[in-house]
Order: structure tokens, then sequence, then C-alpha cells
């Protein structure tokens, strides 16, 4: 149990995926004007990532490798991920057609999200056993959506500030990211 | 309906020529690839099983999940490439035991914690004072680099562990 | 003369990276050596050229509705070989880039170009195009590398990945005057975001030029 809290809290804190590993910038850059939409979004990137790595996982061991056709993951994971995303799509336009306006078109682009490719990858690389996958796969689009939720509440006073006109948008967001990024390092050796 | 047959029979073929060419190139690499992934680790098992003639890689079960690798020296004994989490990044080292039951090498091949407190786990006299150690006996930490050192003797703990399934 | 430096400034200011903001995750991750950058960059610019030529090949018999799962197969197939082939030939790569080699699937910037461009031109345009794409892509991020290694290191030195000779290691910064922050993520933030600003100032400036004209 103690590993896979460290897993936990390590995946969200210490080795944040947005802020050390820099993936899943492009939605953060994006949606994060509103602490609403960044909610519903972090939600739906949680059910996919989990979803996506399980499905992944699960073929990866039960297909792939038995057929020695491992070469085969990149094309298989990045399918069942569109899939996945397709899926989410229509959920959420039946059952929450608000956020699924709000989200517009960042939604179908959780499917180039890097985060949900990388997760999905690492699980294998990593040598994951099943709740490690379980338990990595929820931790890290949990730190995903903090970053997002952290980022929409300034991004929401940034737009009114006096910034330079050339820093104006997304090269001021990224240095609110780089002041993220050195207040998350305090969390080293944490667990 | 002749739609969807017509979408699904393009996308099957898409996917088929892409399958062919990827066996292709599989093919190809794979070769290189493994005499690379061995080539890598062969320096290191060289230098703890010198006398040793053969080297391969073999398969093993760990409870623990940090061992990631396990190879045989033919005839002189087994080597476990571990992996565990330390201070702030994971920490990969190489331990071999022989025949008998002693540690006969020890090499961290990754650290990244605190310069001059963790990072000591890397430093020859850690590593001296667990190579000679049998089995049945207890690493000692190092003080300064606690979390870093005990990860290692945990490791080391669940490398002992597979030692003693593969006996 | 005038039309390489009009070329240049192209390269800049419809620069994918710093304008239009795609294939991030890269750029920040991996630009903290000169060698790194010059690996991925080629790496990209080789992906992103082919998969524009394919792409457009089959673009008149590609039915609209599964263009993006179609790309996105050509995609990823292109760099599952590329990825192969560096693990086989060129290691040191593989071992720098790690997982973002096959993460260069989901660099926005080639679908991104293969949706907006490929699909829609000749091959002859559409090879190009990624040519061109990529070009910017590998400059941006060589521009990155230059300046965190530098800062960070104050060295620069490149390693041929074929047969790990070194082709050349100056040191320019003395020890005692370098960033170290500049190599993590805070640096990789700050320096992205000044090239950013850069960027957005110089096309600011041209534009008021334009209006005031």
């Amino acid at each position: 149990m103690e590993g896979f809290f460290t897993l936990f809290i390590s995946a969200i804190l210490i080795n944040n995926i947005v802020l050390t590993k820099f993936l899943g910038m492009c939605p953060i850059m994006g949606v994060s004007r509103k602490t609403s939409s960044a909610l519903g979004m972090g939600a739906a990137v949680v059910f996919v990532i989990f979803g996506a790595s399980v499905f992944t996982y699960g073929l990866y061991y039960s297909v792939l490798k038995p057929l020695s056709l491992e070469y085969m993951d990149l094309i298989t994971f990045i399918l069942v991920i569109a899939a996945f995303v397709q899926f989410v799509e229509m959920v959420m336009k039946k059952f929450t057609p608000a956020l699924y306006k709000a989200l517009g078109i960042f939604l179908p682009l959780i499917t180039t999200n890097c985060v949900v490719l990388y997760v999905t990858l690492v699980n294998i690389t990593n040598g994951y056993s099943f709740m490690e996958m379980v338990v990595y796969s929820i931790a890290v689009p949990v730190g995903f959506t903090l970053v997002l939720y952290i980022f929409s509440t300034i991004r929401e006073r940034l737009d009114n500030a006096p910034v330079p006109e050339a820093f104006k948008g997304n090269p001021i967001a990224l240095i609110v990211m780089a002041i993220m990024a050195a207040i998350f390092t305090a969390f080293a050796g944490l667990v | 309906m002749k739609k969807i047959i017509h979408l699904t029979v393009f996308l099957a073929i898409i996917s088929a020529l892409a399958g062919a060419t990827l066996a292709f190139v599989n093919n190809m690499t794979s070769p290189i690839i493994e005499e690379r992934k061995i080539a890598a680790v062969k320096t290191t098992l060289e230098a703890i099983f010198p006398t040793a003639s053969e080297y391969k890689e073999i398969s093993f079960v760990d409870a623990s999940g940090t061992v990631k690798n396990a190879y045989e020296a033919v005839g002189v004994g087994y080597a476990f490439n571990v992996t565990v989490q330390g201070y702030k990044d994971v920490i990969t080292f190489i331990v071999g035991i022989d025949g008998s039951g002693k540690i006969v090498g020890f090499k961290v091949n990754y650290v990244n914690d605190t310069p001059g407190l963790g990072s000591k786990v890397a430093d020859p006299e850690f590593a001296n004072s667990i190579i000679g150690k049998n089995v049945g006996d207890k690493v000692d930490t190092i003080s300064g680099s606690t979390v870093s050192s005990a990860a290692i003797v945990k490791g080391i703990d669940a490398a002992k562990a597979v030692y003693q399934s593969l006996k | 003369m005038k039309s390489l430096l009009n070329y240049g400034m192209s390269l800049l200011k419809e620069n994918p990276v710093f304008g239009l903001y795609l294939g991030l995750c890269s750029s920040l991750a991996i630009t903290t050596n000169l060698n790194n950058a010059v690996g991925m960059g080629i790496s990209v610019l080789l992906v992103l050229t082919v998969s524009n030529i394919v792409i457009s090949l089959i673009r008149k018999i590609t039915p609209n509705e599964i263009r993006i799962p179609v790309y996105i197969v050509v995609i990823a197939t292109l760099v599952k070989a590329v990825e192969l082939l560096i693990k086989a030939y060129a290691p040191a790569i593989d071992a720098a880039l790690g997982v973002f080699i096959p993460l260069i699937v989901v660099n926005c910037i080639i679908l991104g170009r293969a949706e907006a461009f490929a699909s829609k031109n000749g091959v002859v345009a559409s090879a190009l195009d990624g040519l061109n794409m990529g070009l910017s892509y590998t400059l941006s991020i060589i521009a990155l590398s230059l300046i965190r290694q530098l800062l960070a290191t104050g060295a620069l030195n490149m390693i041929n990945p074929f047969n790990d000779a070194v082709i050349f290691d100056i040191a320019i910064i003395p020890a005692e005057f370098t960033i170290p922050m500049f190599s993590s993520p805070i640096g990789a933030f700050l320096t992205f975001a000044l090239l950013a600003a850069g960027v957005a100032a110089i096309n600011n400036r041209d534009q008021k030029k334009v209006k005031g004209a």
C-alpha cells in the first residue's frame, strides 16, 4: 500500500506531468480561461486516460506481446485513444451539452494531448503491474487537472493586468508557468 | 450501410499497409536493437563476473516490482537490474550475486538526488560496504542520505529474493 | 541574398512553435542541449515531410469521415519506423530523447499540417510545406537549446549519434557564471516565454508598419 501512495503523490506533486515533464501544454494554454471549463476538461481527461490505459494495457499484454507485435503499439494505442475520445464526446453531447459546447474544439483535441499517449506508453515501458497502472493513470491526469485549475484562476486575473504588449496572452502565461514550476519543486522529498 | 462498410474497409487496408511497413522495418532493426540492449549491460556484467563465458538475460518472478531485468553469467552467478524510488527521482543499479550467495558486484547507473547527500549512494564507499556481504547479511544505510540508501537496501533485498528463487 | 533574408523572416513570423504554440511539449522538454534539439528537429522534419507526401498522395481517395484516423495511422507508422531506426542506428538519440520520440505522433504540427495543407494540395507543394515547417520547428528548438545549454553549462557540444564521435565541444562561458536553472523546467518556460515575446514583438512591429504605411 505504501508503494501505491508514493506513486500517487509523486505523480501529482513531485513529478507533475505539466510542470516537470511539460506535457499537456496545448490544452492548458487554450482552455484555461474559465475555472468551470477547466474542471470539466480535467474530468474528461481523467476518464479518457484511465479508460485508455486499462484498455491499452490489456491490449498490449494479451494481444500484442503474445503475438510478438509489440511494434504495433503506437498505432493501436493512438487508435484506442481516438476511439475513446469519440465515445466521451458522444456521451458529453448527450448528457452535458453545456460543457460540451464550452470545451468546443478542445474535446476532440484530447486525442493529440501528449499526456494521454504518454501515460499509456509509460505504463508499459515502466513495467507497471495492473494496480500500479491504475494508480498512475488516475494520478497523472489529476495532477494535470490541478495545474489546469490553478492556471485558470490566475489567467482570469492575468487578462486584466497591465502586461507589456509583446508578452500579452501566451508569453506571460508561460512566465506564470515558470513560477508555478519553481513553487512545485518544493514538493521534492515529500514522500 | 454500404458507406460504413466502405469506411471500415478503407481503414482496414490502410492499417494493414501500415502494419506491413512496420513489420518490414522491425525485421530489419530488431536484431541490432537486441544486440545493443545486451551490449549496454555487458560491460557491467563483464566487470562483475569476469570469469563467465556467456551472459544472457533470463526470465524471473519478482513480487516487489523493482527488479527490472535478471541476467545469468553462466556458471558463475546472477546479476539484477533494479529500479527504486529515491528522494527526488528513481535510482537504477545493478547488483551481482555469485553461486555461493556472496554479493560480488554493485554499480549505481542512475541517481538524481541531492548532490553530496543522496548522490553518495554512487560513491565507492557505499559500493565497498555492500560487495563481499552474503545474502543473509544486513546492508547499512548511509547517514545523511537515509532515503536514497534505504531505497537501495530494499532494492537489494528484492534482488536477493529473486536470487533465492532462481537457485 | 534578399530572398534568403525574406525566407528567414517568414520562418520566424509564421513560426509554428513561437507563433502558433504547436509542438510545445517537445520544445520545452528536450531543449536542454543542442544534440537533443538537432536529433528531434531532424526526426520531426522527416516525419512531417513524408507524412505530408503520403497524405497528399491519398487525399483524393480518403473518405472524409475517417480522414483523421487515417492521418493518425500514417503518422504513427512513420514515427514508429523512425523510432526503430533510431534505436538501431543512433542509440545515443534514443537514450537522450526517450519517450519523446514516440510522442512525435501527437506533435500538433504534424497532424495540423496534414489537415490544413497536405489534404488539400499537391504532392510537391505538400513536401515543400513539410520541409518548411520542419525547418522552422528545428531552428526554433535549436535556438531554445542554444540559449539554455549556453546559460546552464557554459559550453556547447555536438556528438555524432551514429558513432559517438565528438563533432565539437567548446566552452564559452566560464563555469562560475553559469545559471544551472536553465536546465530545469523553470528555465525552459522562461526561455520559451522570452523568445515567444520576442517573435510577438517583431510581428507587432511589422503589423504596425503595414498599417502605418
